[in-house]
């Protein structure tokens, strides 16, 4: 009784991990194409609302997790070409436009939510396990890492992908360039203005991606503000793993860790109130920033718009 | 000169060009025709125009009138991109290797085309242009891991990475070591025996005759000059060097500044006149083996020593980047040391900041005029009296004595020649040569006895670099003492006694300036020790392109007092009105009526009592502002508001009803006032110190802290200021007559008043007083702000304590004026909404009022027409973001069309920029 308590714990947990960590790594994976060509996205937070309450309306109304996904992905694709339209291609001052795109993006979706749910609060169920043969039967972690839909093996994938990218490819290289030294990318003929849409494109995308994934996986609905900050944490996860994909999964599995940690406080006897619960993330991550304050980096040319000529 | 070009075409042409800026024709009628396996040297002073015709050339700027011609064809050059297709390579005077990349991915920028890097196509290419260049260069080391010469190899290999026609050079032997010059010379011999076009542009005319076949001399834009080939090669050298001479300053040969000029530009070296060793001089700055810490971005020095006497110029020499800026501030006190100790005249200053080693007679003349010499915003005078601030008799009692600040500043311009149309100019308005000239004014007045000179005359017209010159001989011959830092090895040579040479932040010898050969001994110092120096950063420098800038500004001051007025309040209320608009759209689109509503609107915020709950709610609202304006002006971010109004609120309402019955009701709110401010202010100290230690971001830090801050106020509320009988988790209701007493015949409490008051007194602290010119200064710059003496760390820190308790008192005032008990989760969201009055008001407290007054009726009538109408609140929210996106937009065409001021303080835009020296686009 006692060991299928531990397990059943275990599985918990894991999947607790799981559930904290895949929007923070998805949303800290735009941010980290983004920064890494010199252009910060503090509106991650709206976008990802917006996402995430687009992705919900859509899995409610066509019933089918997939079209969620792809809907909450194609909003904040949206959300990221108003961004580069403003910040990117006219020069807009990066975090007033960051700040408006988060309020923006806070206001609509609670008055929408508020106008089309509120009175049925649905909930979603769960989306298809994808049961890995052989690995689904290994104790705690088969119901756990092994049992998880499809969409975590994808956001998976995604984090290899963007690696791969930045690392080795042109486009990548353009990338870091953009960030690192604007005018020598001009100079060796890319265009940092295209370089840095593409990249605030996908910040967008994966913002929007990783508020659907909350949203639809994690949570299973949308409330409003339900993102609660995890929009800044990604910008410190971002400074943090300074441009090195693996350390982004690194630093969203602490930070999963620790949201497991209060939902697995509250399966024990140990009682905790929710309020340090919910602050615990934050007092971990800004530990490691103080404990890693030196260490925190970001591109020279973060933040600045690029004029061709000036200097 | 090998080849002939009789039979040839020009490879490139360049056709009748004419670029004009504002208030400058930078290339008039140019023509040129570049032919392969020659090379053509452009010859001329800084300004002439050499740099936008290399910019025409690579695609970077557009002619006026004329074309290029391409091996025939005339060809567009749109962008950087298509030179690179049409085989035009440049290499720029500063680097532009990222130096955190390697060498091999520095090149394979240059591969627009294909998507995955090709790693080995890539290092093959670099074999076969290596071999052609002849030299060898490791692909995998890091470009910041290179020599500069080496450095400058990989820039050639990589303008000529994907085949090159021409190849463009700008000024590449301005940083070179003598031994570096010779070896680029073999290379472009090599380049121009396979067949290449090369400009090679110099103001040395050594050089101009030892590489060129053909010269053609700018001046003002215009050729003035021109020796083709067949003539050069029957010239000698001397009168090759008389024609140019002539052409470059022909006209004006009588002019005693001229013919220097045509000295300095000759590029001989002089020595010094009458050299005498000043053994006998006292020493009067003495460095022993100091060594500072190493940063990102910069060299540190390690266990320099060295002596500097009276009435001596000691030279510093070295490749730029090896340690000079860590020198110089270490000296002034902008830098601490890790080790070692620093003494003036004998006395120990190792532990003294810049403001005292200023009193004692230290200058530093900074090689970053524009972002860290001045504040450009601020007038000529104020610059001049930058390192006076708070000091009689320019201020007394922290006020400003304006008719001493005048009077000085006058004699300063009339001594120093310093060209402006009055003290009251902004000094960012001046041209470089005057900024200069501000700054020298400024640092050799009061008293100097020691002066660090930092690249004194980069960048500048030769007219003003013997001026410059003049000023610092002087200086000596007055029996001053100069450190002289410069890359300019003829200046060096020229000006000093003895010249030490710097080499990765070491000193790695001492050359007695003594005429004989003094140069070459230098640049085997130089080279010797390396190989392996770290890379150059990239200075900003106060060239042509940014001497451009003034005009615009020029012409908004043209403008007139009441213009500019409406200019702004249009440009302020015009988001607002726009906003309101949009809102009225979106309002209509989820079925309200937004007439109807705004009018509701209104109507609950001013008629009836309305305009009373509007006056209420200003008050938090206010004192928000109010904080956020204080560290707005200084360019930092306070995001942290909701955290610190909450701790605040908390702490005022959980302790008012115990202290409110043991103590006397004013004492009893004086104490909870105060708490309530020292709470939230001490929730800033993490991100201000992490901010002020380790240039941390404040933005997120500040957030987190808010964050963690409303989990600590929910606990507070349901743990001990719980209310005892309610399962509500909520502090205990105040009663009535325990809270702010109210106005008389109102209901309207004190809490008004008392942020009213604040306000004001904050307004008048940062305009009137030498502290709130202080912030505006390292509001601007944070580098002039520690070069000027300004304690930095702890102005951060100030500052971001008085934000904190001004947003603390407004929770304090909201709570126990009109709450009177908050709940767990309850958040008002006060700073979020009020920001971008807080720009519209570009930060200026009174300004804000109207804009806090203005929200204050928009929310309070809000909160109560949505609820009549079925409309949650938050939409309020997409209202405020829809003011700061029209505000960024008029911002945006405002500087487009040169409309009046921007909200935003130009360093603000940059606050992301920590570590690097450059300030934001001019």
């Amino acid at each position: 009784m006692s060991a299928m308590l531990t397990q059943q714990f275990a599985v918990v947990f894991i999947v607790a991990v799981i559930a904290g960590s895949i929007p923070l790594m998805l949303a800290s994976l735009g941010e980290t194409v983004g920064e890494q060509s010199g252009v910060l996205n503090l509106g991650i937070e709206g976008m990802m609302l917006i996402g995430g309450y687009v992705a919900f309306a859509v899995t409610l109304a066509s019933g089918s997790f997939w079209w969620g996904m792809l809907a909450g992905g194609i909003a904040g694709l949206a959300c990221g070409a108003l961004f580069a339209l403003l910040s990117v291609w006219m020069g807009l001052n990066q975090i007033v436009v960051g700040i408006a795109i988060t309020l923006a993006g806070e206001g609509i979706t609670s008055v929408l939510y508020d106008k089309e749910y509120s009175d049925t609060s649905p909930r979603l169920g769960l989306p298809d396990a994808l049961s890995i043969p052989l690995l689904s039967k290994i104790p705690a972690f088969g119901e756990s890492v092994f049992s998880q839909s499809a969409f975590f093996w994808m956001a998976l994938a995604a984090a290899g992908v963007v690696a791969w990218w930045l690392s080795s490819t042109n486009p990548g290289l353009r990338n870091r360039a953009a960030g690192q030294m604007p005018a020598s990318l001009d100079a060796a003929g890319g265009s940092v203005l295209r370089t840095r849409s593409w990249a605030v494109l996908a910040g967008g995308l994966f913002a929007g991606l990783g508020g659907a994934y909350l949203a639809l996986i994690s949570t299973g609905a949308f409330t409003p503000f339900m993102t609660n900050g995890v929009g800044y944490i990604a910008i410190i996860v971002t400074m943090l793993s300074r441009g090195r994909i693996r350390w982004v999964l690194v630093v969203s599995g602490v930070y999963g860790l620790t949201i497991a940690l209060g939902t697995a406080m509250q399966l024990t006897t140990i009682s905790l109130p929710t309020d340090v619960i919910q602050m615990f993330p934050f007092i971990v991550v800004m530990a490691m920033l103080v404990i890693y304050a030196r260490g925190s980096y970001v591109p020279p040319a973060l933040g600045t718009p690029y004029v061709r000529g000036a200097r | 000169m090998s080849s002939t070009r009789d039979s040839a075409a020009p490879v490139v042409a360049v056709r009748h060009i004419t670029k004009r800026f504002p208030g400058v024709v930078a290339n008039s009628d140019v023509s040129l025709d570049l032919y392969a396996g020659i090379v053509h040297c452009l010859l001329g002073e800084n300004g002439a125009g050499k740099s936008t015709l290399i910019g025409i050339l690579a695609g970077m700027q557009q002619p006026d009138e004329g074309w290029i011609e391409i091996d025939g064809v005339r060809t567009a050059i749109p962008n950087p991109r298509t030179a690179v297709d049409q085989g035009v390579g440049v290499v720029y005077q500063h680097s532009t290797l990222i130096p955190t990349m390697t060498v091999l991915e520095n090149l394979m920028l240059g591969d627009t085309d294909r998507f995955r890097q090709d790693r080995k196509g890539a290092l093959t290419r670099l074999e076969e242009i290596s071999e052609l260049l002849g030299s060898s260069i490791d692909p995998d080391s890091r470009a910041e891991a290179l020599g500069l010469g080496q450095q400058q190899q990989v820039e050639i290999a990589k303008a000529m990475w994907r085949g090159s026609r021409l190849l463009i050079l700008d000024e590449p032997t301005s940083m070179l070591t003598p031994q570096a010059v010779a070896k680029l010379q073999d290379t472009v011999a090599r380049l121009k025996d396979d067949g290449l076009a090369v400009i090679f542009i110099t103001h040395k005319l050594r050089e101009a005759y030892a590489m060129g076949d053909e010269i053609s001399v700018l001046r003002r834009g215009v050729v003035v000059h021109r020796i083709n080939q067949a003539e050069l090669a029957g010239l000698d050298e001397q009168s090759t060097r008389v024609r140019i001479l002539t052409a470059m300053f022909g006209g004006e040969s009588g002019d005693e500044a001229a013919s220097e000029a045509a000295v300095l530009l000759a590029g001989e070296p002089q020595g010094r006149a009458a050299y005498a060793p000043h053994v006998g001089g006292p020493v009067v700055l003495s460095v022993s083996s100091a060594s500072t810490m190493g940063t990102t971005s910069d060299t540190p020095i390690d266990a320099i020593s060295l002596d500097l006497r009276a009435g001596e110029i000691l030279g510093v020499a070295g490749i730029d980047g090896h340690g000079q800026s860590a020198l110089a501030e270490a000296i002034a006190g902008q830098r601490g040391l890790a080790s070692g100790r620093i003494e003036l005249s004998g006395q120990d200053v190792t532990g003294q900041g810049v403001r005292s080693r200023q009193k004692m007679g230290l200058r530093y003349v900074t090689d970053d005029r524009l972002h860290e010499g001045i504040v450009g915003s601020l007038s000529v005078a104020l610059n001049l009296m930058l390192k006076q601030i708070g000091s009689a008799p320019y201020w007394r009692g922290g006020r400003i004595q304006r008719a001493q600040v005048t009077a000085e500043a006058e004699r300063l311009v009339q001594d120093y020649e310093i060209r402006t149309p009055s003290t009251t100019t902004r000094a960012g308005t001046l041209s470089g040569g005057n900024i200069q000239k501000l700054l020298l004014a400024r640092e050799l007045s009061h008293g100097p006895k020691v002066v660090v000179f930092h690249k004194p005359t980069y960048g500048l017209d030769l007219r003003t670099v013997g001026r410059v010159r003049d000023l610092i001989r002087g200086f000596v011959s007055d029996g001053g003492a100069a450190l002289l830092i410069s890359t300019d090895l003829d200046e060096l040579v020229e000006m000093s006694d003895r010249i030490v040479v710097l080499s990765r932040g070491q000193l790695v010898g001492e050359v007695v300036n003594d005429g004989a050969n003094t140069a070459e001994r230098i640049g085997v110092l130089m080279t010797a020790s390396t190989t392996q120096g770290p890379e150059a950063l990239d200075h900003e420098i106060a060239g042509p392109l940014t001497e451009l800038e003034p005009s615009a500004t020029r012409a908004q001051a043209a403008r007139g007092t009441g213009g500019r007025i409406l200019d702004a309040l249009v440009r302020s209320l015009l988001p607002v009105i726009l906003a309101l608009v949009a809102g009225g759209v979106l309002l209509k689109a989820i079925g309200v009526d937004p007439l109807a509503f705004y009018g509701e609107v209104a109507n609950y915020g001013i008629i009836g009592n309305g305009w009373q709950r509007s006056l209420i709610l200003m008050a938090p609202l206010l004192l928000v502002a109010t904080g956020l304006i204080v560290v707005f002006r200084a360019n930092l971010w306070n995001l942290g508001y909701e955290g610190q109004y909450l701790l605040g609120a908390v702490v005022a309402v959980g302790f008012a009803p115990t202290l409110t019955t043991a103590l006397p009701l004013w004492l009893a709110f004086l104490v909870l006032a105060l708490g309530a401010s020292l709470v939230a202010a001490s929730w800033t100290i993490v991100p201000a110190v992490l901010k002020a230690r380790y240039g941390t971001n404040e933005i997120i830090t500040t957030l987190m802290m808010s964050f963690i801050a409303i989990g600590v106020v929910n606990l507070l509320i349901r743990g001990p200021f719980h209310a005892d009988k309610l399962t509500v988790p909520q502090t205990q209701l105040l009663e009535a007559e325990r809270m702010l007493p109210h106005l008389p015949g109102t209901k309207i409490h004190v809490g008004f008043l008392v942020a009213i008051v604040v306000a004001v007194g904050i307004h008048l602290l940062l305009t009137r007083t030498s502290f709130g010119l202080r912030v505006d200064i390292f509001g601007a710059s944070p580098r002039t702000a520690l070069h000027v003496g300004i304690d930095v760390p702890w102005m951060i820190v100030v500052l971001f304590l008085i934000s904190g308790a001004l947003i603390g008192l407004a929770g304090a005032v909201d709570t126990l004026g009109l709450w009177g008990y908050i709940r767990a989760n309850w958040n008002p969201a006060y700073g979020a909404a009020i920001m971008p009055f807080v720009f519209l008001g570009r930060l200026n407290v009174l300004a804000t009022m109207p804009f806090v007054a203005f929200y204050a009726v928009l929310a309070t009538g809000w909160a109560i027409a949505s609820q009549d109408v079925g409309l949650p609140v938050d939409f309020l929210l997409v209202i405020i973001a829809l003011i700061l996106l029209f505000m960024t937009l008029i911002e945006f065409f405002g500087t487009r069309r040169d409309l009046g001021e921007s909200y935003i303080p130009r360093g603000l835009r940059n606050a992301w920029r920590r570590g690097s020296r450059s300030g934001s686009p001019a």
